[in-house]
């Protein structure tokens, strides 16, 4: 698959995050996997969750496939874990995670006719007093039967690749580099905490040096962030809402009103936050500076109709391309 | 839950107070035994051991039996049920009773209701051979076979489902359906058994589709407080999970505490473990307002006491309540097991740790908790069973008698303790409860002893030999008869000077544990006397040991001090003759080894990695090798004893007072230090001065022992070969000699200790370490003046220290 040659040009392997609950791809959706020549989707089968009131992890917005998976694509699993789970697990819970987490994914995958994946992802935002349980769980999970002869591949973000002496660098063979949500999404004088190429360039200085093969996962989504006065109140769907922006790309609620279900308040605002084409493209750009030419994966986040319509699929085609200069 | 922070390290405490890790740390394992890693005097037979293993004390796992867990075959079994099916179906054996209600299909049981319809219709042989189809089918209970049909086919969605399973989704309205069914059989039927039935299916079809507030309400329809019938309390447990469900934390609790005294003890764990997690894993803080909810103070007591079998905190003020409330509650005699257990743990266990001369197996110590608390809440649990061993009656009286004459103990009040022994021996006591009273009563007798002198000894003799004969039948009395040997009466030995009395009583607590009836002997942590004798005993202490382990007991108490011990004549003998060996004192050496029945050997055990294969080298202490990784070729055909290789030693020196020679004596200097050598850490036959080579340690420059200077660096040796080189008129021999002293005088050069508050300095320590050690001193005359010899050219082409100093001085 991605062999280390060093004299072929570079391969770039096209790939999708699938992230909702219910696995049915409309016809937008096929149409890009078709035009993009997408060669992965990375599918979001669960989460793993802190269950307070039995004090043990638990899985938690479990996939349902409501239609056949494609038949041009590879799947790969993913599964999420939040940071509370290893803060609260114990060795025993641990344990039992190393092999749970193989137990549903195998399955899911069965009952679901799905393909034997070549890969699996882990999707955690580990903590430097989380790493030694989250890297214990990648060893465990390496040993089981499911995982064996399969990539391992876990999600790396900004702040794990920059301070790899507190982060750690986790067992796995390869790293998927998250280049979104890279702000303080609560903070209210952020201009846009899903991609800042600024931002990022703070983090990624030495990211050639960074021990494992790196993948690469793009936004293309979109949001609304919810304020009241100064406190996050959460988030919209961006097409949940069609509001005019000012400058600054906020809408500010002058008035109690309500809008498609919304209730908002006088003094509310709204900033929508978004991924713009330069943003992508200048971000991809100091990537390749960062990085020797390799084979890579490239992915795009996420596949969803919505989303998908605020490009072009030339421009969606030139993120993956602009990997291979 | 928050656990404390509790540390728990198992060490051997050596006399000196110094801390460190013997061979029998399970610090390379998976983890320490859960149910030996603290002292404890107290019998788990003053419960009932059964239903009570889960939740016995241990601070190392969720329940007490989560390691050794084996799951019964009848475990499932309601006996309750099957009784009260037995009565409703008269003449139906008990055995058919339980294969019939759960085992025998939907499809038999729709035989069974055909065949009542029409008596011609077949029934397979199964049925016709079970005692309860046929009489339900003589006395025409159709009713009961519609019910038992009903049941029998939800039995397969009354399942929760396991979130780690991608299985097929519940089907609500097919349960809708059977609750439906069951509804209606319920409110029709006019026979009372039946009905309850009806009602604990529809509760339990509710629960199953997550109709908890409907399984609540149809719980308090279904079933009022006159009824005792079995499905009532399961009804009752369905109704506790529902009510959690649903965020009714208090009311979940007290239905689970409800179900839990009504449930047999072999099925209390499930509900336990519901009351658990309603009570966010026995929260202290909410003891009181959800005992609060709890109708009656019997009620209160259970539910309270429910709370202290969790958790690794004291739980006095919960067994206050539990004895305020209900002083006969069933849990009052696990929840003081608990209890004591906790001040072993934490009081007990440290206070012996600390004594000299004291062989603890384990160290133990919490954050929390200082002595003086400890002893305060054990002055405080004293108070309370004082109370609880007085007034008013209980069943368990003599048993809290026991405990408070025990803890007396503890804190060292010998009066204290003798008066409530004799309280609680006048009180009825089982069989358990007496023997705990004479095991307390043996540590009370060892406590008021000013000394172990031999009136002393004998003194206590019948007791400890009531102690051993327990410990031959009893896994757990093993144990005591180990705790009090190695932490009571050898320290008393080590107090007063008789360290070769120390080290008997060691040895009688290494054999204190038998092979259970399999023939599996469950070792523990061992008091390891050999260890003590071969690490802490000086000369004249061993030659005390062997005199006494050499005359016929003096006293009954000799005999039973000598008798069934770890330790022997052999190995004394064997300490004596090393002890000799380490100071290359041959002929004395050879005195002690003579008197060895089975003599030590030298070999070596060696373990293939390729093979897994284990085999025993002979090795040859004599053996002429460059590179110590030879050390181990050119083994012997058999093995040399300690005794030859000091035997031969001693030739060796005699031969150089007569040597014809130089030549000659060179060469007799030469194998001399062949054999130092290999007696050395970097040697083959290390096991000639020392019983233990851990393959990370070096020449550190500090030695815990005067012949651990030679042991790390070799001087002898090293001044053996240069005594070689200088007699030999052999230029290629003078080479050979050379070289090894040089090899010698790189093993002299100190390594420095990891040093884990200083890693910086530990660094550049080190780098001037291994700068020394790749510039040996003698490398440079041993260039110059051997550098056109072969056995140079031998040398440079299989040592690269010399090679690269050869290269770099070029």
């Amino acid at each position: 698959m991605l062999s280390c040659s060093t004299h072929d040009a570079p391969t770039v392997h096209r790939g999708f995050y699938y992230w909702k609950s219910r696995f049915a791809l409309d016809s937008t959706e096929r149409n890009a996997l078709q035009r993009l020549r997408t060669e992965k989707l990375y599918i979001k089968l669960f989460d793993v969750a802190w269950d307070e009131p039995t004090h043990q992890p638990l899985p938690v917005a479990k996939i349902n496939f409501a239609a056949a998976f494609p038949t041009q694509q590879q799947y790969v699993p993913v599964v999420f874990i939040t940071n509370e789970t290893l803060q609260k697990a114990t060795p025993k819970d641990i344990d039992n995670l190393g092999r749970n987490i193989p137990k549903l994914i195998s399955s899911i995958t069965e009952n679901n006719k799905l393909p034997m994946p070549a890969e699996i992802q882990l999707d955690c935002d580990w903590t430097a007093s989380t790493k030694d349980r989250y890297f214990l769980l990648l060893k465990q999970l390496r040993k089981t039967s499911f995982f064996q002869g399969k990539r391992l591949s876990v999600t790396i973000r900004l702040h794990q690749v920059k301070y790899t002496q507190e982060a750690g660098i986790p067992p796995a063979d390869r790293g998927l580099l998250m280049c979104y949500n890279m702000g303080n999404l609560q903070q209210p004088a952020t201009q846009n905490s899903i991609i800042d190429p600024a931002t990022l360039k703070q983090y990624t200085s030495r990211l050639n040096e960074y021990p494992l093969p790196l993948d690469i996962a793009l936004p293309i989504f979109s949001w609304w962030v919810w304020f009241e006065g100064n406190q996050y109140k959460g988030l919209i769907h961006a097409h949940a809402l069609q509001l005019p922006l000012d400058a600054e790309k906020k809408w500010r609620c002058s008035r109690d009103t309500t809008i498609n279900g919304y209730t908002f308040k006088q003094g509310d605002w709204l900033r929508y936050e978004s991924s713009p084409q330069e943003s992508i493209e200048q971000v991809i750009s100091h990537l390749q500076s960062q990085l020797k030419p390799d084979n890579r994966n490239i992915i795009l986040y996420h596949l969803d109709a919505k989303s998908l319509q605020q490009y072009a699929i030339p421009t969606l085609e030139s993120f993956y391309t602009r990997f291979l200069h | 839950m928050q656990y404390p922070r509790l540390k728990v390290f198992i060490l051997a405490s050596f006399i000196s107070g110094l801390i460190s890790f013997p061979q029998n740390i399970i610090g390379c394992g998976p983890m320490m035994d859960p149910y030996d890693y603290f002292t404890s005097f107290y019998s788990k037979a003053l419960v009932d051991i059964g239903p009570s293993k889960p939740y016995f004390y241990t601070n190392l796992l969720t329940f007490y039996d989560d390691w050794d867990y084996t799951e019964d075959s009848t475990a499932f079994i309601n006996d309750a049920l099957i009784a009260e099916w037995q009565t409703y179906v008269p003449g139906a054996s008990k055995k058919d009773v339980v294969d019939f209600v759960y085992n025998r299909s939907v499809n038999e049981v729709k035989q069974l209701q055909a065949a009542m319809r029409q008596p011609a219709a077949t029934i397979a042989p199964a049925l016709k051979r079970n005692s309860m189809a046929m009489q339900l089918l003589q006395q025409k209970k159709t009713e009961a076979v519609q019910y038992l049909l009903l049941a029998k086919a939800v039995e397969p969605i009354c399942v929760s489902p396991d979130p780690w399973s991608d299985g097929p989704k519940r089907d609500s309205a097919g349960i809708n359906q059977y609750i439906n069914q069951a509804t209606a059989a319920w409110q029709k039927t006019t026979d009372a058994f039946l009905k309850n039935k009806y009602a604990f299916l529809r509760c339990k079809l509710a629960f199953y589709n997550n109709r908890f507030n409907d399984c609540t309400r149809w719980y308090a329809e279904g079933f009022d407080d006159n009824n005792t019938t079995a499905v009532k309390t399961m009804a009752l447990s369905y109704s506790a999970g529902a009510q959690f469900k649903t965020g009714k934390g208090k009311e979940a609790a007290y239905a689970f505490s409800k179900t839990f005294a009504q449930t047999a003890p072999k099925h209390r764990k499930a509900v336990f473990l519901g009351f658990l997690w309603a009570t966010d894993q026995c929260n202290i803080s909410l003891l009181n307002s959800y005992c609060s909810v709890a109708r009656t103070p019997k009620e209160q007591a259970m539910m309270a006491a429910m709370f202290g079998l969790w958790g690794y905190d004291y739980h006095l003020p919960v067994i206050e309540k539990v004895y305020q409330l209900d002083p006969q509650c069933e849990l009052l005699p696990l929840l003081v097991l608990r209890e004591i257990n906790k001040v072993e743990e934490r009081f007990l266990t440290p206070m012996l740790d600390k004594q000299p001369g004291s062989k603890a197996f384990y160290y133990s110590w919490n954050e929390k908790d200082t002595a003086a608390l400890s002893d305060t809440h054990v002055q405080d649990l004293i108070a309370l069973l004082e109370k609880m061993g007085s007034n008013p009656p209980t069943n368990h009286q003599s048993a809290f008698a026991t405990a408070t004459a025990y803890l007396h103990y503890m804190r060292k009040d010998v009066t204290a303790a003798n008066n409530w022994l004799a309280k609680a021996k006048a009180m009825p006591a089982s069989n358990a409860v007496k023997d705990q009273q004479q095991m307390v009563g043996l540590l009370i007798q060892t406590a008021s002893l000013q000394a172990m002198n031999s009136s002393n000894e004998n003194a206590l003799l019948p007791q400890l030999k009531w102690l051993q004969q327990q410990a031959e039948q009893s896994a757990e009395f093993g144990m005591f008869y180990r705790n009090l040997m190695a932490q009571v009466i050898a320290p008393a030995y080590y107090q007063q000077g008789d360290l070769y009395k120390t080290v008997l009583a060691y040895g009688l607590a290494d054999k204190a544990l038998k092979p259970d009836s399999s023939g599996y002997t469950y070792y523990g942590y061992t008091a390891n006397a050999i260890e003590f004798l071969q690490n802490k005993l000086n000369t004249p202490d061993i030659i005390a040991l062997y005199d006494y382990l050499n005359n016929t007991p003096a006293t009954a108490y000799d005999a039973f001090l000598m008798s069934n011990n770890s330790v022997t004549k052999d190995a004394v003998t064997d300490m004596l003759g090393t002890t000799y060996l380490r100071e290359f004192d041959f002929a004395k050496a050879i005195d002690w080894l003579k008197k060895q029945h089975k003599p030590s050997l030298l070999t070596s055990e060696q373990y293939n990695y390729k093979t897994y294969k284990t085999t025993l080298l002979n090795v040859n202490p004599f053996h002429d090798y460059l590179n110590d990784w030879q050390r181990y070729e050119k083994p012997l055909a058999k093995p040399m004893s300690k005794l030859a290789f000091a035997e031969k030693m001693l030739r060796l020196q005699q031969a150089i007072d007569t040597a014809s020679s130089n030549a000659v004596k060179s060469k007799l200097y030469y194998q001399l230090a062949n054999g130092l050598y290999n007696m050395s850490y970097y040697g083959n036959s290390w096991m000639l001065m020392a019983y233990n080579r851990p393959n990370s340690n070096w020449n550190s420059g500090k030695y815990d022992a005067a012949w651990e200077k030679e042991y790390y660096a070799v001087h002898t040796a090293k001044n053996y070969y240069l005594k070689a080189y200088e007699l030999s008129p052999d230029k290629e021999f003078k080479a050979a000699a050379y070289f090894l002293a040089a090899k010698c005088a790189q093993r002299q050069i100190a390594r420095p200790d990891y040093d884990w508050n200083n890693y910086d300095a530990y660094e550049a320590n080190m780098k001037v370490f291994l700068r020394k050690f790749a510039n040996n001193a003698m490398f440079a005359n041993f260039k110059k003046e051997f550098g056109s010899t072969k056995f140079y050219q031998f040398a440079y082409t299989r040592c690269s220290y010399l090679r690269d100093f050869a290269v770099r001085s070029k």
